[in-house]
């Protein structure tokens, strides 16, 4: 008591009060040694220790030897004057451990400074909030604790799991951070509902309750609350149930019951339960299709009562069987409507505990098929055995048309066989032979059998071969579906021959080429024939250049020699003009004559032979004029005659006017010529027209002529008539000839000795005039 | 022979340069004419070359020539006169005995001023030489620097 007055506890007597008879153990320490001063009498009670044993112990003696540590550093820290500090351990006398929560403050006495505490034992507090803790954690429903704030205390490692959270996200959070946002106004009402009136509830029958994942989505829930007081506040634990599982199999449930229950309702097969009175007390839509009754005006009622008569049926009889022998029937039944329509059912009857269940399956069609199945078997023995005789008849016509075949394929085989003018050859798509008959034996020299397999190419030369002629020709073939080539190909013996080939190709009858067939024609003779022609051709162009070279001689170098007689004997003459005697004078006239003759002939023979020569220059020309040209250029000769002209109308042709001039000049003047000796010479010109083709004549009344010789009349210097008679080279007829023939006509002559001569030659008319005229 | 209107006559053969200037005396004009027996001379003659280098700087009034001729045959001095500035103004006239068609085509082609066949019949020659020597060597206008008679 002493120590209280003397040093520490000043004041009056109600803080000794305060002190000493405070429920809580209080004690003062000095700071520096930590030597109790002063405890009161609950602190004797609490720890144990009489007053003595407290004044002569420290502070580390009632703690646990494990926290002297930490309290020598809270010791050194403690600088407030107040302080309020919780999870201390005290060791009481016996040893055993309490959990305090401490208050204490600095009082200084005579300069000893010292603290003032006051020891508050929670070991009961701590256990029951551990307690709770520990029931909280095992339980197997999440549980979270809230305060009566809506503040999260407390929650478990399921809460964990069911939310997403970590325990340390959600402690100290407000509970709607786990309601769905949807439902958040409803939660604040409930909550401050329930905190009015706090009591045991469970919230899932109310309605569906919902809590918010981290993830965001929601989760069903059940949830069970229970109010708590917890350090004199209210608390609220709240027991959470993830029902989804339980939700989706009651989804799952529902739904496979409408399934069943709709399946059976539109299954095909009647579906229909009686119970043991056979009354109806379940069917299906099907069952009242089959029965043609609704279910309104069945269900309740007896099958008797439905289908009167019923009784008296072997369905009924089965029926009545099943439901006594609990046995399952099985039958046809032919059911006859009260319209007296018929139908044909399978019925399955079978036992179950309300009565009988009979499954109806509507099977008149199989039964109408059965009886068209039944007739149409009659009648197959029946097609059968007609059907039987078509074959053997097929069989006969195809074995006929094969026996046909097989003769045509070996008259074929002969034909192919016995051609020996025409190599025949088989080859495949790439040119080996496959077949090669006598003839291509006969044309190359090599036998079927050391050729067969070879490619076509061994027949060809070797300068075909490296220009690729074979396969060209093969592949011209495929383009052209034929192909035809003449060439010098080899024989076996090296020697070459001319072939005209074909080749075709060969085709199956989907159209794919199979091969070709090559047809060989051995042309050399032809071949050597025309080159004969050609050579000929070559020489007569030559002689042709040679004749023209000659005639450009005669006609220069013939002409001048005579031409010097001519000048010279007139020269001659004139010189000795007066010396010469009648006799000399004619012998003069002789010799000019005949040089003129000759001068004559020469130009005649000039002339014919450069019509066979020269190109026909091709023109339209009017013949009518063409005639009265030549009568003008005769008109020397027509001095002193009298002669008849009938010229009748003539056309227009065409050809080289010039040649035609000539021999139409020809003929006129022949006319004129032969009918020098008549008195009255009657010439006529005119044409007879045919289809193709003009006739023209020129007819004389003169001379004519014996047509013994008219094969020689239009021969060249071919003349029936003696110069003295009519003067003439005997060139003209011949030029008419050969003018005419140029121009694609004929020329022929009628005449008698005496009686005048016609002759007559053809022009073909120009085409667009066919008809005409 | 300055003065005159001078003929030129080409031909190989004596006797047909007898003939023609025979003819040529009947119309007076033999006296005007120099006779070369070649195509070589007379394109001498016209070019004044070898023997004609001495003559006077004129050109003839009238050139005849015969085709056929050693040397350098007719056509061949016709296609020189014909291609020279100077000569192709000189009229020249083919006189010969071909009717060939080719001749008388190549003639016309290389610038002939006439062809003329020479025919067979003396007189006719005759004629046809005389009407020759009075159209080119009278009746025609020569070009300038031609001989001239005075």
């Amino acid at each position: 008591m002493l120590l209280y007055n003397s040093s520490f506890l000043h004041g009056d007597d109600r803080d000794m009060i305060l002190f000493e008879s405070n429920p809580f153990p209080m004690w003062i320490y000095e700071l520096n040694t930590l030597k109790f001063l002063e405890v009161n009498d609950a602190a004797v009670e609490k720890y144990g220790y009489t007053k003595e044993e407290f004044l002569s112990l420290t502070l580390k003696d009632i703690r646990p030897e494990e926290d002297v540590d930490r309290l020598m550093e809270n010791v050194k820290r403690e600088t407030t004057s107040y302080q309020w500090s919780a999870g201390w351990r005290h060791k009481k006398k016996d040893g055993s451990i309490i959990d305090v929560e401490i208050i204490s403050h600095e009082i200084v006495q005579n300069g000893i400074k010292a603290r003032l505490v006051i020891a508050n034992d929670v070991t009961e507090r701590k256990r029951d909030q551990e307690n709770l803790r520990l029931v909280i954690e095992s339980s197997p429903n999440a549980m979270v604790l809230t305060n009566n704030r809506g503040i999260i205390s407390l929650i478990n490692k399921q809460t964990e799991d069911l939310f997403g959270y970590r325990r340390s996200e959600l402690m100290g959070k407000p509970l709607d951070l786990l309601i769905p946002p949807r439902f958040k106004k409803a939660y604040k009402k409930d909550e401050v509902d329930y905190f009015k009136n706090p009591n045991l509830r469970e919230l899932t029958h109310r309605e569906e309750l919902y809590g918010l994942h981290k993830d965001g989505r929601e989760i069903p829930l059940e949830i069970g609350l229970n109010p708590l007081m917890l350090d004199d506040s209210l608390s609220v634990i709240a027991s959470i149930i993830d029902i989804t599982e339980r939700k989706k199999a009651q989804e799952n449930l529902v739904k496979a019951e409408s399934r069943y229950r709709s399946t059976l309702e539109h299954m095909m097969e009647g579906f229909q339960i009686l119970d043991n009175e056979m009354r109806y007390l379940y069917l299906n839509k099907a069952a009242e299709e089959h029965g043609r009754k609704t279910k309104e005006k069945l269900l309740g009622h007896t099958i008797t009562e439905a289908y009167p008569g019923i009784e008296n049926t072997e369905m009924f009889s089965k029926l009545k069987e099943c439901m006594s022998n609990k046995i399952p029937i099985t039958i046809e039944n032919e059911f006859e409507y009260a319209e007296g329509q018929k139908a044909w059912f399978l019925l399955n009857m079978e036992p179950v505990p309300e009565g009988v269940l009979i499954l109806s399956k509507d099977i008149t069609y199989e039964k109408q098929t059965d009886k068209e199945l039944q007739l149409y078997r009659n009648n197959l023995e029946g097609l059968v055995v007609e059907r039987t005789a078509q074959l053997e008849e097929r069989t006969r016509e195809l074995n006929a048309a094969l026996e046909l075949q097989r003769e045509i394929e070996e008259n074929l085989r002969l034909i192919f066989e016995s051609i020996n003018d025409y190599g025949i050859i088989l080859l495949d798509i790439n040119g080996l032979i496959k077949n090669w008959n006598s003839g291509a034996e006969k044309l190359t020299g090599y036998k079927q059998d050391e050729i067969s397999g070879k490619h076509i190419s061994t027949i060809f030369t070797q300068e075909d071969q490296e220009k690729d002629f074979p396969n060209m020709e093969l592949s011209q073939a495929l383009t052209l579906e034929k192909y035809e080539a003449e060439g010098w190909r080899l024989k076996k013996d090296g020697s070459r021959f001319w072939t005209l080939s074909i080749i075709n190709v060969l085709k199956d009858k989907r159209g794919n080429t199979t091969g070709f067939i090559k047809i060989i024609k051995d042309m050399t003779e032809k071949m050597k024939a025309a080159e004969k022609l050609r050579e000929h051709s070559l020489k007569l162009e030559e002689l042709n250049k040679e004749l023209e070279s000659f005639s450009y001689s005669v006609s220069h170098d013939l002409r001048a020699p005579l031409r010097h007689i001519a000048g010279f004997i007139q020269l001659l003459e004139k010189d000795i003009a007066s010396g010469l005697d009648d006799k000399d004078k004619k012998y003069f006239n002789y010799i000019t004559a005949s040089v003129k003759k000759m001068g004559l002939l020469i130009d005649d023979l000039l002339a014919f032979s450069r019509m066979g020569r020269a190109e026909l220059t091709k023109a339209d020309i009017n013949l009518c004029e063409l005639v009265k040209e030549c009568i003008g250029d005769l008109s020397d000769d027509l001095i002193g005659r009298d002669i008849k002209w009938v010229i009748g109308k003539l056309p227009k042709v065409t050809g080289d006017k010039a040649l035609l001039k000539q021999a139409v000049l020809n003929l006129i003047s022949n006319a004129v010529k032969y009918t020098k000796q008549k008195s009255e010479a009657v010439i006529k010109i005119g044409v007879e027209t045919r289809s193709n083709e003009f006739v023209f004549y020129i007819k004389d009344n003169g001379a004519g002529f014996d047509m013994k010789y008219v094969d020689k009349l239009f021969g060249v210097f071919q003349r029936l008539h003696s110069e003295s008679q009519f003067e003439g080279t005997g060139i003209g007829l011949a030029s008419v000839k050969k003018i005419i023939n140029r121009h694609g006509g004929k020329v022929w002559a009628e005449s008698e000795v005496n009686n005048g001569a016609a002759f007559y030659f053809t022009l073909k008319r120009r085409k667009e005039e066919y008809g005409r005229l | 022979m300055d003065g005159f209107k001078r003929i030129l006559l080409a031909e190989d053969d004596e006797k047909d340069i007898e003939l023609t200037l025979s003819a040529l005396e009947e119309c007076k004009l033999a006296n005007e004419v120099v006779v070369v027996n070649d195509g070589e001379q007379a394109l001498d003659y016209l070019y004044r070359r070898g023997k004609f280098t001495e003559r006077t700087n004129d050109n003839p009034v009238v050139i005849l020539l015969d085709i056929k001729m050693p040397k350098v045959t007719g056509l061949e001095v016709l296609r020189q006169i014909k291609s020279d500035g100077n000569l192709k103004k000189v009229p020249t006239v083919i006189l010969t005995s071909s009717r060939e068609e080719k001749d008388l085509i190549a003639g016309y082609e290389l610038g002939a001023n006439a062809y003329v066949v020479k025919p067979v019949d003396f007189e006719e020659f005759i004629r046809a030489v005389k009407e020759l020597g009075l159209f080119w060597a009278i009746i025609n206008e020569p070009p300038p620097f031609t001989a001239k008679k005075n």
